[in-house]
């Protein structure tokens, strides 16, 4: 019982250092890498719209206090931008092999 | 070491004219099409997607007989004969108008592409005005004015060592994948050619430019090239650019290239 007890309060605390990183600061920092990988696409011309959409979406969530949706979104959006910049990266090499041959 | 400058002077030589030869890219672009559709001349996609259906040619024909931007060609005529508050003209730099068919071209101060708008705020800046705005019905009135009589004339525009750059980078913009849903102009615009996207169907990229400023039924309006391209983008969940940006601007260089020797028939109606 006092095993039990041990281990159930260890893994509280667990969760609430879990919890606990899910700060303001650490979905704003979220927000900030997704906008920053977007930007990266858009200067290539891969920007997409649904990172703009998620990313909004994402800051009004976290004004409204909503920290859970706000990081759901931002993760979302963190992955949108990352593979709107590996499309820029790949197509960069495989483009050529479109065009008709001359 | 002398094999090895050897080799690396070849190389280079073949990457240049494996990359950057617009006429070849011409040549090659129109074989595609031949062979894709050998009933339809390459000079009949000028009316875009109407070369590849004949029932939909049938009702914009119809539609044809009474143009919906007759009105702004007028419109754009009266603003072309207008005169600037320092006594000049659209005439002093455009002369009659007709001059279409020799944009865009690459401008060698500038180290830029010039389109027949940035033409058009360029003419109007050096006589002291404001620039319109691109996304503005003046700068589309003007350009239809000037499409009506550069008709029929032949697209001749040149691509000097200079220009070839700004070139490839359009038709890099072309061929590359973009937006959510991963597509490149030429999946569209090559591999699905005549077939039908919904309800529409899709034109070839041989003859993009002949016909703008269009008046699009959707649009209610006239509106230029870089608009369409703006949806396209769209369509596919990328971003569209600024009208007139170098990247759009670019492109249309790389398009209008491959449109090389083809009469211009703008403005014109679409759906
Ligand atoms: C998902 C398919 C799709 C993609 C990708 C696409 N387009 Fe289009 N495009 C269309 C459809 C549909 C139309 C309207 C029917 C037509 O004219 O082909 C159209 C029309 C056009 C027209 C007008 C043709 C005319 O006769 O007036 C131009 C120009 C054009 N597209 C250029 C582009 C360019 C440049 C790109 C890449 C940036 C592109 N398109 C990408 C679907 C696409």
């Amino acid at each position: 019982m006092k095993r039990f007890i041990a281990l159930s309060s260890m893994l509280f605390v667990c969760l609430l250092a879990q919890a606990n990183q899910l700060t303001m600061e650490s979905v704003s920092e979220q927000i900030l890498q997704a906008e920053s990988l977007h930007q990266k696409a858009r200067t290539v011309g891969h920007g997409w719209v649904i990172t703009l959409k998620l990313i909004e979406q994402a800051k009004a969530a976290l004004a409204d206090d909503q920290l859970i949706k706000a990081d759901e979104l931002s993760k979302r959006a963190l992955g949108t931008a990352l593979a709107s910049v590996t499309q820029s990266i790949k197509e960069k090499r495989v483009w050529r092999s479109r065009k008709p041959s001359s | 070491m002398i094999r090895g400058t050897v080799c690396l002077v070849a190389l280079l030589a073949g990457a240049g004219s494996a990359s950057a030869d617009p006429e070849s890219d011409r040549q090659a672009l129109a074989r595609y099409f031949e062979q894709r559709f050998p009933d339809v001349e390459v000079a009949a996609h000028i009316d875009g997607a109407y070369a590849l259906n004949a029932q939909t040619r049938e009702q914009w024909l119809a539609m044809e007989d009474f143009p919906p931007y007759e009105f702004s060609v007028d419109d754009g005529e009266v603003l072309f004969g207008a005169s600037f508050k320092d006594g000049s003209g659209y005439q002093d730099c455009f002369g009659d108008g007709n001059v279409k068919a020799h944009f865009p071209y690459f401008d060698l101060k500038e180290q830029s592409v010039v389109t027949l708008e940035l033409a058009i705020n360029d003419c109007r800046v050096a006589s002291g005005e404001e620039p319109l705005a691109y996304d503005g019905e003046d700068i589309a009135l003007l350009s239809a004015y000037m499409a009506f009589t550069s008709r029929d004339s032949v697209i001749d525009i040149e691509v000097p060592p200079e220009g070839l750059a700004a070139y490839e980078e359009g038709k890099q913009y072309y061929y590359s994948r973009r937006g959510q849903l991963n597509f490149s102009c030429s999946h569209c615009h090559m591999q699905m050619s005549g077939m039908k996207l919904r309800a529409e169907t899709l034109s070839a990229t041989i003859g993009h430019v002949t016909h703008w400023p269009v008046y699009r039924l959707k649009w209610q309006e006239i509106g230029p090239l870089h608009r369409r391209f703006k949806e396209c983008n769209e369509q596919v969940g990328a971003e569209g650019l600024e009208y007139q940006s170098e990247t759009y601007r670019n492109l249309e260089y790389f398009l209008t290239y491959m449109s090389q020797g083809l009469p211009l028939n703008g403005p014109a109606s679409r759906k």
